[in-house]
C-alpha cells in the first residue's frame, strides 16, 4: 500500500499528467463537498478547491506519507478556507429565495436547513461536525485538520450537537467518538 | 424537526456533488499548467493564474481590467450592443418550453412562434425600425390564433398618441383603437396613412407585447397559468439574460435599471472566469435566475437557471456580442 502511495506521489511529482488526472478525480469530489459546506457558496468551494489542489502540487515534495493522503489534503484545504473566511467580508452573501413552502424547491433545499443550523453555530463547533459526520473523518484525523487537541474537538462535537439539538429539535445523531 | 430528518440531512450533505464541468476545469487548468501552453487556458481566477505560472516558472499574466459591473453598467452596454437574440420561454410546472425567438439585428427584429412540440406556429413577424422619419414603425405578419398582440401607445408626426390593440381568438379578430386616450371605432383619416390597423405593412408600433397562456409577471396564480420569462441571447440563439413579462427589451431595461431587483456578488467564479453575478429577487415563486456579468465590459456572460423541480441549473453557453462604435 506505501508503495503504491510512494509510485503514485513520484508519477505526481514528475507531471505524470495521467495520474494527476486519477488523482484529483479520486479526492476532488471530497475536498468540494467539504468547502462548499464551510462557505456555503459553490463558487467559493471551487475556487478554494482548485487552490487547494495546486497548493498540494506545490508541497508534494513534502509529503512523507505520515498522514492519509485525505487528511492531508483536508488540511490543506481548511488552511485555504480560514485565509478565505479572513477575506470574505468583501463579498455579499446570496441567499436563496425560493419559496420554501413549494415543494417543487425541496431538491434544491436537500441539506440546506442543517447547513444554515450549522452556520448558526461557531466556527470551530461547524468545522467538527462537518469534519466527523460529513466527511466522516475521526477524531483524531479532525485534530490534526484543524491543528488542535484530540480532546478539544471532542469538546466541539459535544458543543456543537448540543447546539443543534436546541435549534433543529429532537434527539439528534447518536454520538460516536470511535474512528470511522 | 426530527431525528430522520436530521440523519436525511446529513446524508444529503454527504452526497453533494460538485456542478457538472468544475472538476473537468480544474484537471484541464492543473495538467496545462505543468507544460509550456500557459496561453491556451481559459480565463481563470487571479490567485489560480499566478499559482500556476509559478509552477511553471514561465509566462507572467496581465492582470484583467477589473471593474465591478452595476445593473445600471449592464444596461448601458446592452443598448450598445447591436445584434443579440430574445427567446421568451414558458414555463410549464417544472419544465419550461421555448414559445418564440426574437432576432435583433441593428434595427430589423425578427420573431418566430414556436408550439409545445417546438414547430413553428406563425410565419416570422418583423418589427422594424421604431421611429422613421415620420415617426413611423412598419408591423407586417399574422396575429396568433388565442394570442393578443398589443400595440402600445405612439406617438405620430403631429402629437398624437394612437393605441392600438387586436385581438384574435378562435380566428375572431377584434380591434381596439384609441387616439390620444380615447377609444374610437375607425382611425381617423389623417392617421390612416401612417397607422394600418391590420397586421400587414402597416405603420407605426413602438413595443408589441405577446399576452399569450402566462399569468402576471413573478405570480403562479393557478394550475393552469403559467409564466412567461425571456432571455436575451446572441444572434445564433443561444440564451443570455432571462426575463420575466411580457415586452422584452424594455421589461429588460427597466429591469436592469432597478438596482433594487438584484443581489450583486464581485469577484465570483463561474467555470474558471472571474465575473460579478447578478441574483434577480423574485420575491415569489419565479424561477430563479442568476446573471454572469464581465466586470470589465459590463456584457453578461452566462445566464444561470434553476429548474422550478430543482432538478439542477441549467446554464447557458457562452457568447459575443456585435457593439456599436
Amino acid at each position: 500500500m506505501e508503495s503504491h502511495v510512494i509510485s503514485e506521489m513520484d508519477r505526481l511529482k514528475q507531471g505524470d499528467s495521467e495520474a494527476l488526472h486519477v488523482w484529483v478525480s479520486e479526492h476532488y469530489d471530497g475536498i468540494y463537498r467539504f468547502l462548499r459546506h464551510l462557505t456555503r457558496q459553490v463558487e467559493a468551494a471551487e475556487d478554494l478547491a482548485q487552490q487547494t489542489f495546486l497548493n498540494a502540487i506545490q508541497a508534494l515534495p513534502k509529503y512523507r506519507g505520515e498522514s492519509s493522503q485525505k487528511t492531508w489534503l483536508h488540511r490543506i484545504a481548511f488552511r485555504e478556507y480560514i485565509a478565505w473566511r479572513r477575506k470574505r467580508r468583501l463579498l455579499l452573501p446570496l441567499e436563496f429565495l425560493a419559496p420554501k413552502e413549494d415543494p417543487r424547491f425541496a431538491a434544491i433545499d436537500a441539506g440546506e436547513v442543517l447547513l444554515a443550523a450549522l452556520h448558526q453555530l461557531p466556527s470551530a463547533y461547524r468545522e467538527a461536525f462537518l469534519l466527523f459526520e460529513v466527511q466522516q473523518m475521526s477524531i483524531e484525523e479532525i485534530a490534526e485538520v484543524t491543528d488542535s487537541p484530540v480532546g478539544t474537538v471532542k469538546s466541539r462535537l459535544h458543543h456543537a450537537r448540543e447546539r443543534l439539538r436546541v435549534q433543529l429539535g429532537g434527539t439528534f445523531l447518536e454520538v460516536s467518538y470511535e474512528p470511522k | 424537526m426530527n431525528p430522520n430528518n436530521i440523519q436525511n440531512e446529513v446524508e444529503h450533505l454527504r452526497a453533494e456533488k460538485p456542478r457538472e464541468g468544475a472538476k473537468g476545469e480544474l484537471i484541464y487548468k492543473l495538467i496545462q499548467s505543468k507544460g509550456k501552453t500557459m496561453t491556451t487556458l481559459r480565463k481563470a481566477t487571479l490567485p489560480t493564474l499566478v499559482t500556476a505560472v509559478a509552477l511553471v516558472g514561465g509566462v507572467m499574466l496581465m492582470q484583467p481590467k477589473a471593474v465591478a459591473a452595476t445593473p445600471k453598467t449592464v444596461a448601458a452596454a446592452l443598448k450598445k450592443a447591436m445584434n443579440y437574440t430574445i427567446q421568451s420561454f414558458v414555463g410549464e410546472g417544472s419544465s419550461r418550453r421555448m414559445q418564440s425567438v426574437t432576432t435583433v439585428e441593428g434595427e430589423k427584429k425578427t420573431t418566430k412562434f414556436v408550439d409545445s412540440k417546438g414547430n413553428l406556429v406563425d410565419k416570422n413577424i418583423h418589427f422594424k425600425t421604431l421611429t422613421g422619419k415620420d415617426g413611423a414603425v412598419t408591423v407586417t405578419g399574422s396575429v396568433l390564433d388565442n394570442k393578443m398582440v398589443v400595440i402600445k401607445e405612439h406617438k405620430a408626426r403631429k402629437g398624437e398618441s394612437v393605441e392600438l390593440k387586436v385581438t384574435k381568438i378562435n380566428g375572431k379578430e377584434s380591434k381596439m383603437i384609441k387616439v390620444n386616450g380615447k377609444p374610437v371605432s375607425e382611425l381617423p383619416k389623417e392617421l390612416k396613412e401612417k397607422v394600418k390597423v391590420h397586421m400587414s405593412d402597416g405603420k407605426v408600433v413602438e413595443g408589441v407585447g405577446i399576452i399569450g397562456d402566462h399569468s402576471e409577471h413573478g405570480e403562479m396564480s393557478g394550475a393552469k397559468s403559467s409564466m412567461v420569462i425571456a432571455s436575451l441571447g446572441q444572434t445564433n440563439g443561444k440564451p443570455m439574460i432571462l426575463q420575466s413579462g411580457q415586452t422584452p427589451s424594455e421589461y429588460l431595461m427597466d429591469l436592469l435599471a432597478d438596482e433594487s431587483r438584484w443581489n450583486i456578488s464581485r469577484g465570483v467564479t463561474y467555470y474558471g472566469a472571474r465575473l460579478d453575478r447578478f441574483a434577480l429577487k423574485t420575491g415569489g415563486q419565479l424561477t430563479p435566475v442568476e446573471l454572469y456579468v464581465d466586470p470589465a465590459s459590463a456584457l453578461p456572460k452566462y445566464l444561470v437557471f434553476k429548474g422550478m423541480d430543482g432538478m439542477g441549473m441549467k446554464i447557458e453557453d457562452v457568447y459575443t456580442y456585435g457593439v456599436r462604435p
